[in-house]
């Protein structure tokens, strides 16, 4: 199966009849037995096109290598081909000092889940310790998103609760399963994992440049599909 | 054409015409030019604006038009409020968008900012979809039990059909006191930091309980959650006094709020950010009148009244090297004006986030005769008898 994508961010009228017949002729070849397949793996690494409001791809997979160049169009830096089997190997070093309002003083403290390990908070609680747990293991351990393996130190296995997709299978064929923030931004981190649609305004963060340096593309359930934000924490 | 068939064509065209547009006597005209002025709002708010190259500014300079903010979609979505007997539940049969009035009429659009503050979304809280149904979310994140809804979350349906939870107004900008429900005072508990960790398997309590960053510069400048309740008598809003005050401009400060909060693809209604305009005005209603006789009162106006002055206790921006209170003010390129709003100490007695950063908790601690932190060194220098005198003045202001 190729896959081909991706959307397109502000093509103009002209360059989409443009999209159009070139696919349309790609199409034509493939049906005639030219040779136009590729692998997940190749797209990947390939910038092709996909626009799914275009009826030729309904024939097909195609990929469009010519316009790589010529159009905003491309493969996400960031997404989920396959899931992934967590080592659950955690290397942290034991608590020094905790002070005294801390829930635990040693990894040996933290027994209500699996793979505790006892943590320095920082920030706000510097210095205050407490237990984190590896939550999974594999996708098949959670429920809406994907289990997402953590650093191998302070950083546990975790599932993610929102977004749309796990893997890139989930959004179709040809799809693409990123992570996006939520509505508190950087602030907040990945929150889940969504797919991009070819509604889409922006395929990645490089996309949201215009809108200053702290601005992100994610996916906004209120129009769903990816969108430049700089939103923070509401006020 | 005689002067009957005059009277036959006017008394049809009478009849067969749209309603009259004529607004009630009640409702103000600035209500009036507020929602359906497109050319009054820009003037509104150019003027608002203290400082036209901040980032705040310019986004709005550049968007509130008809052709940009104006045209997106309104959006008035079918909610409930997270009830907190049963935070899991989402009662999809009791979801109902706000009932905008026909009229419009002051009073109305009161009611309907009354009930916007506890309803309306304003802005998307998916990292609370897991945090909410926690058994111990109350306490963990500082959620209040405002009459049976908790923390002011709503439950919102989205246009994909799908639901979440999301935040309104009254989460952060209420809280409860001996059960009661009171609008407008900080929820100095709120741990948005935690909840946010808590979404993505945990992670560092970054602003501790009743702070956030609100502005997307890049840079971690979280400030206290501000007691909405003296509103009406800000002369700027914000803690940069980023914008001037009066009812057309905090409409238009709420509307555009909303619309950034809500990453700038759908707006409220106009009536919604009306009526919240009217509601936050209102609840100075429940502050007390500040006296101006005994010790304590003297000693305010020797020592503080050349900043807090008035009955109103608040007045222009004053230079940030006068009061040194937090630099984020200073430097946030977002909101950043060059000076410090003068908050108004009607209700301070009740706050327990004092100053921008929250530095502190009690009025008590703020002016110790020996405190080690820095800003705001007004009345700390005092005798033991005028800071006595002076703390029971203040704490009078509920």
């Amino acid at each position: 199966m190729v896959r081909v994508l991706l959307y397109r961010a502000g093509m103009s009228t002209r360059f989409s009849a443009f999209v159009i017949s070139a696919l349309s002729c790609l199409g034509a070849i493939a049906a005639c037995g030219g040779s136009v397949q590729g692998t997940a793996d190749a797209a990947v690494d390939t910038g092709s096109v996909y626009d799914s409001g275009v009826d030729a791809f309904a024939d097909g997979p195609v990929i469009v290598d010519a316009l790589a160049d010529v159009s905003p169009v491309r493969i996400p830096k960031k997404h989920r081909l396959v899931s992934t089997t967590c080592d659950g190997v955690r290397t942290v070093a034991e608590p020094t000092n905790p002070i005294e309002a801390s829930s635990c003083k040693k990894h040996a403290d933290c027994t209500q889940g699996k793979n505790g390990r006892c943590m320095r908070g920082y920030g706000w609680s510097a210095n205050v310790y407490s237990c984190n747990y590896d939550i999974c293991q594999t996708d098949n351990d959670c429920k809406a998103g994907p289990c997402i393996c953590g650093d191998g130190a302070e950083a546990p296995d975790v599932c993610l609760a929102e977004g749309n997709c796990k893997v890139d299978a989930d959004c179709g064929s040809p799809g693409f399963c990123s992570p996006t923030f939520g509505s508190c931004g950087n602030y907040g981190g990945v929150i889940g994992y969504a797919c991009h649609t070819p509604k889409d305004e922006c395929i990645d963060d490089g996309d949201c440049a215009k809108m200053g340096t702290s601005a992100y593309c994610a996916f906004d359930p209120l129009v769903a599909s990816w969108k430049c934000s700089n939103s923070q924490c509401a006020g | 054409m005689s002067a009957r068939v005059v009277a036959l064509v006017l008394l049809v065209a009478a009849c067969s015409a749209p309603p009259a547009t004529v607004p009630p006597v009640d409702e103000p005209s600035s209500i009036v030019s507020y929602l359906d002025d497109a050319a009054f709002r820009r003037r509104e708010l150019e003027a608002s604006l203290v400082n036209p190259d901040n980032g705040y500014s310019r986004k709005r300079l550049a968007m509130y038009t008809e052709a940009n903010w104006g045209a997106l979609p309104i959006w008035n979505p079918p909610a409930v409020r997270v009830a907190t007997a049963q935070p899991a539940t989402v009662e999809v049969a009791q979801m109902r968008a706000l009932a905008l009035p026909s009229q419009r009429t002051e009073a109305e659009l009161l009611a309907l900012g009354r009930e916007a503050f506890r309803s309306y979304p304003s802005q998307l809280a998916t990292y609370a979809n897991s945090g909410l149904v926690r058994n111990d979310a109350a306490s963990r994140y500082g959620l209040f039990d405002g009459d049976g809804q908790l923390g002011g979350f709503v439950y919102v349906k989205l246009p994909d059909g799908t639901t979440s939870a999301a935040v309104t107004c009254s989460t952060c900008h209420s809280t409860t006191d001996g059960g009661r429900w009171i609008a407008g005072r900080a929820n100095a508990a709120f741990r948005l930091d935690r909840m946010t960790a808590d979404a993505v398997g945990g992670g560092p309590d970054l602003w501790g309980p009743g702070r956030l960053d609100v502005t997307g510069d890049g840079v971690d400048n979280p400030t206290a959650i501000t007691d909405l309740r003296p509103v009406r008598f800000q002369l700027y809003l914000q803690r940069a006094a980023t914008v001037r005050n009066d009812l057309v401009k905090l409409a238009i400060r709420i509307e555009t709020l909303l619309i950034t909060n809500l990453n700038e693809s759908v707006r409220p209604p106009r009536e919604v950010a009306m009526g919240l305009a009217l509601y936050l005005r209102s609840l100075s209603e429940s502050l007390v009148e500040p006296t101006h006789e005994g010790d304590g009162a003297r000693v305010f106006a020797r020592e503080c009244s050349g900043c807090h002055q008035g009955d109103t206790l608040t007045g222009p921006p004053v230079a940030f090297e006068r009061v040194k209170t937090d630099a984020n003010i200073l430097v946030n390129s977002e909101r950043a004006t060059g000076g410090v709003r003068v908050p108004s100490l009607r209700g301070v007695a009740d706050r327990s986030l004092l100053l921008s950063s929250g530095a502190f908790a009690t009025l008590d601690a703020m002016f110790a005769e020996n405190r080690q932190e820095s800003g705001h060194l007004f009345g700390t220098t005092l005798g033991a008898d005028e800071r006595a005198a002076l703390l029971g003045y203040l704490k009078s202001l509920r």
